[in-house]
């Protein structure tokens, strides 16, 4: 037996796995049921990457501000963006920073690694972040030799990517993981194994003594005693991103055995986190806030500005978001980190940006919102809700926008009075 | 503000504006109206009688009455990525440190002079001339036990200042010390405690609380004019959405609550970008906490934040670096700070942990354990506290062990300060640290720094690196 989806589940799915969706989008998957729509997302080619080129004579800051531009302009511009929230997503996990690397090249290769690494088995794409030029410079595993280990990688490896904080190692498991990483170093800007610089000798993690080489930790992690621990932590992690913080301990368990049941291969695991009743729970819809990328991305979806247009590139920074320049190593937080008195202000200042932008068309791009001068402010406001893809509102947000049409007859700029004021609305800005 | 009798605006009598106040209630308090206020408190031709009336509608209602001359104000600057004590405050004539530092120890005739045993690291000159004055303390072996050497448990701790470890820290913490000692005060006056960056880090944020984020970069502030037809009608559809629960939980009502804060903090906060736009992020926060504070306007707790203190590679040019730009940032906010808040101020670092022990062989340092924290201000009594833990005695990870447990800092600032119970703030006794010379508001007796070892027996020329 199949059930259809409902609307409200396709549009809640459709806003959490990509960056939102408008009516006309979700109306497109109604019909389907819930699970046949998520394996067909998730399944889909994304549209082909067309990567930036980065000519040399630009400097490299100037380069920096090309591919993140060409980053957000992609997330904005793909039909079903999943792929690239899912690398957002990774982004954040295995994050390297321009302030670190100011090398946009590497950064970028680095952020196509990830992207083709999104949705396969965790483990491979580990090996592949530790090797990965940008990450040996950004934590230092460039400089780990055997006459002098840095265990900086070694520590952010167990304590950040794979079993979280003092989760069942030691700073000894640390020490010996820096002997087996030492030696996976850079001759320029590739990645080179010099075994003249590897530690060869035995070393002991997590209570098996070899002579560890470095991937082999990895297949430690996903393959040995240890990988239920990295399973749960992978799946807390993925859970709190796409659905709400701190999933409960039953839960928790049943999706921990589901990520070891798929090797960790995070497409599988995707289609069983979208299927369970919890995600389309009321707690789930009213538990994330968009962060300012995901808040971002979505104005300029809904109103085709573009990344460049909207100052968006720039404004992230004092928005605390900005890719390529993760804070730390930990990546971003989450929630009550986005919400602020400052956020509001700068999300204002974009949204005003792109609000006029929206109002004032440059001639032969399609017109935002066209006709909305005539429409009854009723009408107006439920016109403008649907292009930003939040198409239900409580009844005080409806009556506050009705009201700011209303005081608008005979003013211009009525598109971009009403798209900033939504854009600053709590049901905008929750995800 | 800072040019006192000038004022950029037109002048209406101070009367007037009170009145327009009295009758249109806060959202009167326009940017002109604040300034002109500001800029006639700065140029003192406000009659005694309307300090009162123009400070509770600048900062709105505080929470306790009281003499505000007497009230304290912390400034709290962190180092954030593990600040390396050891070459903030050099043992120059512990033999251990350049053994174990080799070519990243500090050269002894480097240092400015503190006595016998230390030397302050070449770039802090502004700090060292606080030195001499007899008002920086330096508080040896600060951190907490058992170390975790993750940045992210350390500081989430640091912030935290009560609960669980740092090793069985579950997730991250719900509130922060300087947060909950906001909920007790209340909600009422939005420039009571305030952070200037992106983000409000833990240690500012309360149960009930939180603190006003003050962008670094200045901007044009929805609310900061009410003057303009299309901002009007935007702000008070925010206003009128937040005017009742929202029907979308928890956080959609933070949102619309903190929409309405930023609203009716914008014209207040419009001012403090004023001169403090040029310089290093870090010189241009400090110089805006001054503004802050400068602005009379109840803030009592002010966070900053300055990174890339995790030097595991190249550290010598780059610590040089971090803390020359500290000490520049420190001299410009203790010049840019107005003399009647220098008796209130206290202003203290801290770092998630020091450096490890030994150099690394990328000329770097690993995570360490505990660091030296820096408190200073007109009534701090200069000098050295807390135990040196030395490089005698090291842990399994090679680090130098913890001899003041990080809370004795804020039990310190908690009592001693901010005129509050400390052990109700962070859940715990905490012997507070003689740090103070006179209490905030109080002049204090100038003295000369305490804690000094100034016998000839050890020499320097004798602790050159190997």
């Amino acid at each position: 037996m199949t059930i259809a989806a409902t609307t409200a589940e396709i549009s809640h799915f459709l806003r959490r796995a990509t960056f939102g969706a408008t009516p006309t989008e979700v109306n497109a998957y109604v019909g389907m049921e819930l699970g046949q729509l998520i394996d067909q997302l998730i399944d889909s080619v994304p549209a082909p990457v067309v990567l930036p080129t980065l000519d040399p004579a630009m400097g490299d800051y100037q380069q920096l501000v090309v591919i993140r531009r060409w980053w957000l302009q992609r997330m904005a511009d793909v039909a079903v963006p999943l792929r690239e929230k899912l690398t957002f997503f990774w982004h954040g996990h295995f994050p390297s920073s321009y302030w670190k690397v100011p090398k946009p090249q590497l950064l970028l290769n680095q952020n196509q690694t990830l992207r083709a690494g999104a949705t396969g088995l965790v483990g491979d794409l580990a090996k592949a972040i530790a090797v990965d030029p940008a990450m040996l410079v950004y934590l230092d595993n460039g400089l780990n030799v055997a006459s002098a280990p840095n265990e900086n990688f070694a520590r952010e490896l167990f304590e950040l990517f794979t079993l979280g904080v003092d989760n069942h190692y030691t700073q000894a498991d640390i020490v010996a993981s820096a002997r087996a990483w030492s030696g996976h170093g850079l001759v320029g800007d590739a990645y080179v194994f010099n075994a003249s610089l590897h530690d060869g000798g035995d070393k002991t993690i997590f209570g098996i003594t070899k002579a560890f080489t470095g991937p082999d930790v990895i297949d430690e992690l996903t393959s040995g005693a240890n990988r239920a621990l990295m399973a749960r932590f992978l799946a807390a992690k993925l859970w709190s991103f796409y659905a709400y913080p701190n999933p409960g301990t039953e839960l928790l368990d049943q999706l921990t055995t589901e990520f070891v049941n798929v090797d960790m291969r995070t497409d599988l695991f995707l289609k069983v986190m979208f299927r369970r009743p919890e995600f389309y729970s009321a707690q789930a819809r009213q538990s994330l806030v968009r962060s300012p990328v995901e808040w971002g991305v979505a104005l300029l979806r809904a109103t085709g500005v573009s990344a460049q247009d909207s100052g968006l590139d720039w404004a992230l920074a004092d928005l605390g978001q900005s890719p390529f320049e993760p804070p730390s190593v930990s990546g971003w937080k989450q929630n009550e980190y986005w919400i602020s008195e400052a956020a509001l202000w700068k999300k204002h200042t974009v949204a005003s940006t792109i609000g006029w932008k929206a109002n004032d068309r440059p001639v032969g791009t399609p017109a935002v919102l066209p006709g909305i001068e005539t429409l009854p402010p009723a009408q107006a406001v439920q016109a403008a809700l649907d292009l930003m893809g939040t198409p239900e509102v409580s009844a005080t947000t409806r009556g506050a926008l009705v009201q700011l049409v209303t005081n608008h007859a005979g003013y211009q700029g009525l598109r971009a009075n009403l798209l900033r004021t939504i854009a600053l609305t709590p049901e905008f800005q929750l995800a | 503000m800072s040019e006192p009798g000038k004022s950029l605006v037109p002048i209406e009598p101070i009367d007037n504006v009170l009145d327009a106040i009295d009758r249109g209630g806060p959202r009167a308090l326009n940017r002109r109206r604040f300034l002109q206020l500001g800029a006639a408190i700065a140029a003192g031709t406000v009659a005694t009688s309307q300090l009162g009336p123009i400070r509770r509608i600048l900062g709105g209602a505080t929470a306790d009455a009281g003499d505000a001359s007497k009230d304290g104000i912390v400034v709290m600057v962190y180092l954030d990525g593990g600040n390396d004590g050891m070459n903030t405050l050099v043992p120059i004539a512990d033999n251990r440190y350049h053994d174990l530092r080799r070519t990243l120890a500090v050269a002894p005739e480097a240092t400015l002079p503190i006595d016998t045993n230390y030397g302050m690291h070449p770039s802090l000159s502004f700090l060292h001339q606080k030195w001499r004055e007899g008002t920086l303390a330096f508080v040896r072996g600060v951190g907490y036990a058992p170390p975790n050497l993750s940045h992210f448990s350390s500081v989430d701790y640091w912030n935290a200042g009560q609960g669980a470890a740092a090793s069985s820290m579950q997730s991250t913490p719900q509130s922060g010390w300087l947060g909950r000692w906001t909920d007790n005060r209340g909600a009422a006056n939005l420039f009571q405690s305030a952070t200037i960056g992106n983000q409000v880090p833990i240690m500012m944020r309360g149960m009930s609380t939180s603190s006003l984020l003050i962008p670094l970069v200045p901007a044009a502030l929805l609310g900061a004019t009410d003057t303009d037809l299309n901002e009007r009608w935007v702000s008070n559809a925010l206003r009128s959405i937040a005017a009742s629960p929202t029907g979308t939980g928890v956080l959609g009502d933070t949102i619309a609550r903190r929409t309405v804060r930023a609203l009716d903090a914008a014209p207040g906060v419009a001012t403090v970008w004023n001169n403090a736009i040029t310089g290093t992020p870090i010189g241009r926060q400090l110089l805006m906490a001054a503004n802050l504070i400068n602005a009379s306007v109840g803030t009592r707790v002010v966070s900053v934040g300055f990174d890339g203190f995790d030097t595991h590679a190249s550290q010598a040019v780059t610590h040089q670096n971090l803390l020359k730009d500290l000490d520049a940032a420190l001299a410009g906010f203790f010049q840019r700070l107005d003399p009647t808040f220098a008796n209130r101020v206290t202003l203290m670092t801290f770092s998630e942990f020091g450096r490890r022990g030994a150099a690394n062989d990328s000329n770097g340092t690993d995570h360490g354990t505990s660091s030296v924290a820096m408190v200073l201000g007109q009534n701090v009594a200069g000098g050295l506290y807390g135990e040196d833990p030395g490089l005698v005695n090291l842990d399994s990870s090679g680090n130098p062990g913890v001899t003041v447990d990080f809370r004795r800092m804020y039990a310190t600032v908690l009592s001693g300060w901010l005129a509050s119970d400390a052990v109700q703030v962070i859940g715990a006794a905490h012997e507070p640290l003689p740090l103070f010379r006179a209490p905030p508001g109080d002049v204090a007796t100038p003295g000369a720094p305490v804690g000094l070892v100034t016998s000839s027996v050890v020499t320097s020329t004798t602790n050159s690196p190997p």
